[in-house]
């Protein structure tokens, strides 16, 4: 005999369905931190590269300085996070969370932690590769200096930030392209305009703005902020977006 | 409150007017046929139950709530059809986990079993799958996630004959278990009406016909008698084809709202209509047939 049961509406939390979402994108996605492997080896073989040097000789004596730095791991980590960031605002994103339960706004928030994860992985595995880099010289015996007032935590919490901003740019610019083309084009046209002219360009003024900031804790704020005003602006934009399946 | 009501809802893109005015309510339990000929509106109007698509004007309830990107009727809901979204990065058995963690009546053990059912294999991912075995991996998604609203778009698309026999019986086992409210959207009507309780007909995004699947079986009739009486008089009726049989009979269907009597005088014989066919009269606005495209100054080309 067949049995018939009365259905009844789901409820459903928000907060759970975020959590579900990224937990779906990350395995969904898992290819993304794969390829930072590959990227960040090859950024890795980089470090050994030198970016500067000098030398002096005094009679007999000659002495040779290399310079190395872990700046080509996080610039090619930089490049991993923002293609990765610029893919998660692709319309095909948003279309491949339509077999579960998402409205645009969840999947925006999950976009964001996905982000923010992929950051941290981001700046911990590099400062954790410098680390490996300067233990492959020690153990090859190559005399070096390391500047023993580096502080690793700084260093881990401005690549963090850094990621963190330009994934964020990167996603909030691909969803301007994808919903609003016309003010996209317009205002990368105006960009690339003013950037011709350095004294009144905004790149300058965001330049000096950010990355010239001596106070950490200003800059803490200011890049934070950054961040903030760009997801708000990615989720404005995703707010209307229907579905292309 | 538990229902799905359309209030003059018109859709266009740019000028085109693709849905125009519909008003339509859909009550909990039912499970509605939606037809209608390539280009009528259908997935227009699924998408927009759905809540993938906006309407440009008019209202659209589901379960009380407006359904465009709403979380709580994407819980409630899904969308069935060859173009539903399957990562290509997680195998089969990995997705119904997935689906599993979303739908909070998921019924795993249902999917297991259909899974084993139809000989799909686990580790495989969905883009490796036959066109028929993609179908059949996405039916099982939607009979085992027991959504109340449960939408199915030409959902048997490369599925055999045998296939689709088990399928639609799945699904009719499915829906006597828990009755929701489904929409079937399919050309093989004749299949499916068995399945039906409503049925809604689609043509140039207008209603032409939304009552129950009985009304429709008995909407026409079809007469056959002399020619020249019976196509005289059907003229003066609603009539929805004609076509000339033999030496100088005529076939002739009409809206069923004529007296025995009538019917009696001027057709030699009456016989029910096809559901198919009357989908074909009621949506046909050509002139001439498909032969006509193979004549060559009227005389039809034999080679």
């Amino acid at each position: 005999m067949m049995s018939s049961k009365q259905m009844e509406l789901s409820q459903v939390n928000k907060w759970d369905i975020i959590k579900q979402s990224t937990i779906y994108k990350l395995k969904v996605y898992d290819h993304i931190f794969y390829s930072l492997l590959i990227y960040q080896l090859i950024g890795f073989l980089f470090v050994f590269n030198s970016t500067g040097g000098t030398g002096m000789s005094m009679g007999s004596l000659t002495i040779n300085l290399e310079y190395k730095t872990a700046h080509a791991l996080f610039y090619i980590t930089l490049i991993w996070l923002i293609i990765s960031s610029a893919q998660l605002g692709l319309k095909q994103s948003r279309s491949l969370m339509s077999g579960v339960v998402t409205d645009n706004k969840t999947h925006c928030f999950s976009n964001g932690l996905l982000i923010l994860l992929m950051s941290v992985i981001g700046a911990v595995t590099i400062v954790l590769l410098s680390m490996t880099a300067e233990l492959f010289l020690y153990l090859f015996n190559t005399p070096y200096s390391t500047d023993l007032s580096i502080n690793y935590f700084l260093e881990l919490l401005s690549a963090f930030l850094y990621l963190l901003l330009a994934g964020n740019l990167a996603y909030f610019i691909t969803n301007l392209v994808m919903r609003l083309k016309l003010i996209a084009y317009l205002f990368l046209f105006i960009l690339f305009i003013s950037s011709l002219i350095p004294e009144i360009s905004p790149i300058t003024y965001f330049y000096y703005f950010l990355f010239k900031e001596m106070n950490i804790f200003l800059f803490i704020i200011k890049i934070s902020l950054l961040i903030v005003l760009l997801f708000i602006g990615s989720l404005a934009i995703t707010r209307q977006m229907e579905v292309e399946r | 409150m538990n229902e799905i009501k359309v209030d003059h809802v018109t859709k266009k893109y740019g000028k085109k007017v693709v849905l125009n005015d519909l008003n339509l309510t859909l009550n909990y339990p039912s499970i509605t046929g939606l037809i209608g000929r390539n280009g009528s509106g259908k997935t227009t109007l699924l998408n927009m139950l759905i809540g993938y698509k906006k309407p440009s004007s008019g209202e659209i309830k589901v379960f009380g709530e407006d359904p465009f990107d709403s979380l709580f009727v994407s819980a409630n809901t899904l969308f069935v059809d060859d173009r539903m979204q399957i990562p290509n990065t997680l195998n089969l058995n990995e997705i119904l986990i997935e689906m599993g963690r979303f739908y909070p009546n998921w019924d795993g053990q249902l999917a297991k079993k259909l899974f084993n059912y139809f000989d799909l294999p686990p580790n495989s991912l969905h883009q490796n799958l036959s066109k028929g075995k993609k179908s059949i991996f996405n039916m099982i998604v939607g009979l085992s996630a027991y959504t109340y609203f449960t939408v199915f778009d030409e959902p048997m698309t490369g599925m055999d004959e045998a296939v689709r026999k088990d399928m639609y019986r799945a699904l009719l086992k499915s829906y006597l278990e828990k009755p929701r409210i489904m929409i079937i959207s399919s050309h093989h009507l004749k299949e499916v009406e068995y399945l039906l309780e409503n049925l809604i007909l689609l043509d140039e995004g207008s209603i032409v016909f939304d009552s129950d699947i009985e009304a429709f079986r008995s909407y026409a009739i079809g007469l056959t008698g002399k020619a020249g009486k019976l196509e005289k008089w059907a003229e003066t009726k609603d009539l929805l084809y004609h076509e000339r049989v033999g030496i100088d009979d005529a076939y002739v269907v009409i809206k069923n709202n004529v007296s025995q009597a009538e019917l009696n005088l001027y057709s030699q014989k009456q016989s029910l209509v096809e559901t198919r066919d009357l989908l074909i009269y009621l949506t046909n606005k050509r002139r001439g047939v498909i032969d006509d495209v193979f004549k060559t100054d009227g005389i039809e080309s034999s080679k």
